[in-house]
């Protein structure tokens, strides 16, 4: 079987006139763990159904285990585990039922996964669903995923208005299907330390661009966040190449940048500049610094334009 | 917004506009079609003695829809009925709450009477559409039918008033008597102070609708028996509601397990549930018409009460066909029925076919229940029977062969209608600005050549007019012509690109939608039905054996269409 689980190229998408994706490239290899995070409207969800089919590629492509999930919904979909952010399950089913029901699609369904998983976190199977709690129609809907054990398991802001204990329950069970199987799993959240523990690979979407693709790893040795301090006091932010966003006054001013510290303290020396502190950056700081600023300044414009 | 009720009714109007403009455009447009289909001129008065009927038809509809919007928007577990029940919360009065809405919607209603039957007023100079009188009998209709469906949502209190409601009508105390002008189509009351008296009902009406909405707002309800029948909120309600056996959901295979789903949601419960509902709503009009309307309709005609109620009953049985429901105003269908693991063809099949059953079933319950029941309960029960079978003349005195052909197109006949209702109904859920700005476009086009017809021929001179229009109804019978072949050509394309049917699945589908035309041409050509629609012209036949012939097949091609719409974008 290929390595690559899912092939996107080129996809671009528009709803009126936003451009809800522009010219999206992005991979899935197998055995990986995929984060997807942006902003709200960034493009994220609008990705994802893509992947599932639910939209159709206007322009670019998209490929699931090597097959159009458009022209071959069937088949595709049955390699599939998809938990959405609403956790869309019927409603009127019991929960025996919805796996019952799950079990007829998939050929790998795991009778005693699923079990052991309605065991874990407490599930009555003879309970309806729709007199659930939002937090076990999570539960629910995320063992109607991964008890087929699928080959790509897609989970749409699985955390999303979950209390911290179930959010753990959740993300065990997922890590669960990452280590023991080998699984590939693409999510999306906002909960970027979630990102940060899970993704072996991280893809940054703004407004619709990829803007940031990348393994964690590299992602961790690449960005820095570094203290400043200058001989002369700035009055305005020093421009430096490598710097993605920074903040402070005076003498004093931390900078989030890209590349090694050493060659950021010897660009910085040049302006009369060193480096008091370094450490890596972390996802959250990465994502406010290529991502927060723009929100920023298109808020900024907003309010002025309203004006 | 300078207030709350602005702010209700402006939230309103966004969410119904659509189903107003479609209405008028609608009710413009029959008025239009009929009149160039009966050569008008000389017969435009017979002509509009099906006006006021038509504009009444259109307004069920224009209330059905909205009226099941507005549910629809704001359903919720706890509480079904009232359309604006989310704002519950909202810093108003309960009085501006209820009153907001229930003039909103009659104030739509009214707009909808009146623009169209003042167009046809001013365009056909010596005939009279009566607005007014009309105006009142919907505005009746439409606050009464409201205030009874938001009082409660209790099954059984709602029950007790739309009886209560029945009652006051037919002893005339909700609605005056109406009288028609000799040699004209203009109506009007006997007594005008029934209209007062008709207001006067009305009002205490409302105050019920004020106390029972009051008590829903603060969580209360009258009785709790019965709070859960005729609370089909929920999908498979029904069989939550009645203690029926249910299947188990087999595992061997993805299309039955997707068939008992199906057959859960809209199966032989539902019809079961549809069937008796029907038979029961029928008893109860016919029992209290008979009891209470000794000068009133006659028994013998109201039997034929239950064709329109079973056609509701299908309606609500196959709307819910491709699973488009609204939440907060904006359809929705399932993401967990779009990633089902099953093609969409097949997914097509399992929903419609189990639907059109249910239909289907629902009817045979229906009538075999009534049929059961009515020599019990009225004495005069086979005089109704008589005037119902009176339909079914036209399958006595044929042999074999053609009774079962004339049987077999009137059922695909049927299940056609019914596929392509619940079609157009999703069409207009999920697109219902585009739907109504092109149902717009057709009075305004057909509007333009009527006029463009009276300038150049004048009404003076009916033989010229009629020949003129004989000519353009002529010609405009091939857009319908080439409207179903070419729309076809265009869906099977995108099916085909989207690989939803392969070559084979298309082959066989044009064969039975070819063996459908042959069985029509058939029929046509049969020496006693040659001068269908008593024109012996081969234009007028052969528009016959497409639209009839290739209607089936078009609405099974659209039903495939629109499942790859709405699962794929």
């Amino acid at each position: 079987m290929s390595e690559l689980v899912v092939e996107v190229n080129n996809l671009s998408r528009s709803f009126g006139k936003t451009k809800a994706l522009d010219c999206v490239d992005f991979q899935a290899n197998r055995g990986k763990v995929y984060g997807l995070v942006g902003a709200n409207g960034a493009g994220k969800t609008t990705l994802i159904k893509h992947l599932l089919g639910l939209l159709r590629a206007k322009s670019g492509t998209v490929r699931i285990l090597g097959e159009d999930p458009v022209k071959k919904p069937a088949s595709v979909l049955k390699h599939i585990g998809y938990l959405s952010e609403d956790r869309d399950i019927p409603d009127w089913m019991s929960i025996d039922e919805l796996m019952r029901y799950t079990n007829a699609y998939h050929s790998g369904w795991d009778q005693s996964y699923a079990d052991e998983l309605l065991n874990t976190f407490s599930l009555d199977p003879a309970k309806k669903i729709k007199t659930l709690s939002r937090g076990m129609r999570a539960q629910v809907a995320l063992i109607s995923a991964v008890a087929h054990r699928p080959d790509l398991l897609i989970l749409d802001e699985p955390s999303s208005g979950l209390d911290a204990v179930v959010r753990k329950d959740i993300l065990n069970a997922v890590v669960r299907t990452i280590s023991e199987e080998g699984r590939t799993v693409i999510f999306s959240s906002h909960l970027l330390e979630e990102v940060e523990r899970l993704s072996d690979h991280v893809t940054m979407i703004h407004q619709g661009r990829v803007t940031l693709d990348s393994s964690l790893e590299m992602i961790n040795n690449n960005h820095h966040c570094s203290s400043i301090r200058f001989a002369e006091q700035q009055h305005t932010p020093p421009k430096l190449e490598s710097v993605v966003a920074i903040s402070g006054e005076g003498r004093f001013w931390s900078a989030i940048h890209e590349g090694s510290t050493d060659s950021f303290g010897n660009t910085l020396q040049k302006i009369g500049g060193e480096i008091v502190e370094s450490r890596h950056a972390t996802l959250e700081e990465v994502f406010v610094s290529k991502v927060g600023r723009e929100d920023l300044r298109e808020q900024t414009q907003t309010i002025e334009g309203a004006k | 917004m300078r207030s709350p009720s602005q702010a209700l009714a402006w939230s309103a109007f966004k969410l119904s506009w659509p189903v107003l403009l479609m209405q008028i455009a609608g009710v413009i447009s029959v008025f239009f079609l009929l009149d160039l289909a009966l050569d008008s001129g000389e017969d435009t008065l017979k002509l509009f003695e099906v006006a006021d009927g038509v504009i009444v038809i259109g307004l069920i509809f224009l209330y059905s829809v909205t009226l099941h919007k507005s549910h629809s928007i704001t359903r919720t577990s706890s509480a079904l009925g009232f359309p604006y029940r989310a704002e519950f919360s909202l810093p108003v009065s309960t009085f501006t709450l209820l009153l907001t809405p229930l003039l909103y919607i009659c104030a739509l209603i009214e707009v909808a009477v009146f623009v169209p039957g003042i167009i046809v007023n001013l365009f056909y100079f010596n005939v009279e559409v009566s607005v007014l009188p009309i105006g009142f009998i919907v505005f009746q209709f439409t606050i009464l039918t409201l205030m009874l469906t938001w009082w409660t949502n209790n099954g059984v209190a709602s029950a007790a008033g739309w009886f209560v409601a029945l009652v006051l009508y037919l002893n005339g105390l909700l609605m005056p008597d109406f009288v028609r002008i000799e040699n004209s189509w203009i109506v009007s009351a006997v007594n005008p102070v029934d209209y007062i008296v008709a207001l006067l009902f009305t009002a205490a009406i409302f105050g019920l609708a004020y106390f029972g909405v009051s008590q829903q707002r603060s969580g209360e309800t009258l009785i709790n028996f019965g709070n859960k029948i005729f609370n089909s909120a929920d999908l498979g309600a029904i069989r939550d509601i009645l203690p029926l056996p249910s299947a188990s959901c087999p595992t061997n295979s993805p299309m039955a397990a997707e068939f008992w789903k199906e057959r859960q949601l809209h199966g032989a419960y539902s019809a079961l549930f549809f069937g008796l509902a029907g038979a029961a709503m029928t008893l109860a009009i016919l029992a209290t018409i008979v009891f209470f309307a000794g000068n009133g309709p006659d028994p013998k005609n109201v039997g034929l009460l239950a064709l329109p109620l079973y056609g509701l009953m299908c309606v609500g049985l196959t709307i819910t066909m491709y699973g488009v429901r609204y939440k907060n105003g904006t359809p929705i269908v399932s993401l967990h029925d779009r990633t089902t693991p099953l093609s969409t063809a097949k997914l097509t099949l399992i929903r419609a076919s189990v639907s059109l059953s249910s239909a289907l079933l629902a009817g045979v319950i229906m009538y075999g229940s009534l049929w059961i029941l009515g020599p019990l309960l009225f004495s005069d029960f086979q005089s109704m029977q008589s005037e119902f079978l009176e339909i079914f003349t036209i399958f006595t005195g044929i042999g074999f062969v053609d009774l079962a052909l004339r049987i077999f197109l009137s059922l695909t006949a049927f299940l056609t209608a019914l596929l392509l209702l619940a079609t157009f109904f999703t069409g207009t859920m999920l697109h219902n600005r585009p739907f109504a700005i092109g149902i717009a476009f057709v009075p305004a086009y057909i509007f333009l050549w009527s006029i463009s017809l009276m300038g150049f021929y004048g009404s003076e001179n009916p033989e010229t007019y009629n020949q003129a229009i004989d000519t353009v109804f002529a010609n405009h019978l091939w857009i319908l012509v080439l409207l179903i072949p070419v729309s076809l050509v265009i869906m099977l394309r995108d099916l085909l690109q989207d690989q939803m049917l392969s070559q084979t699945q298309m082959l066989r589908l044009l064969t039975v939608g070819i063996v459908l035309a042959g069985l029509n041409l058939i029929w046509l050509f049969d020496a006693s039905h040659y001068d269908v629609l008593g024109r012996d012209i081969w234009l007028v036949q052969l528009s016959y054996l497409v639209v009839q012939g290739f209607l089936p097949l078009l609405a099974a091609v659209l039903a495939l269409w629109t499942s790859n719409r709405i699962r794929h974008g």
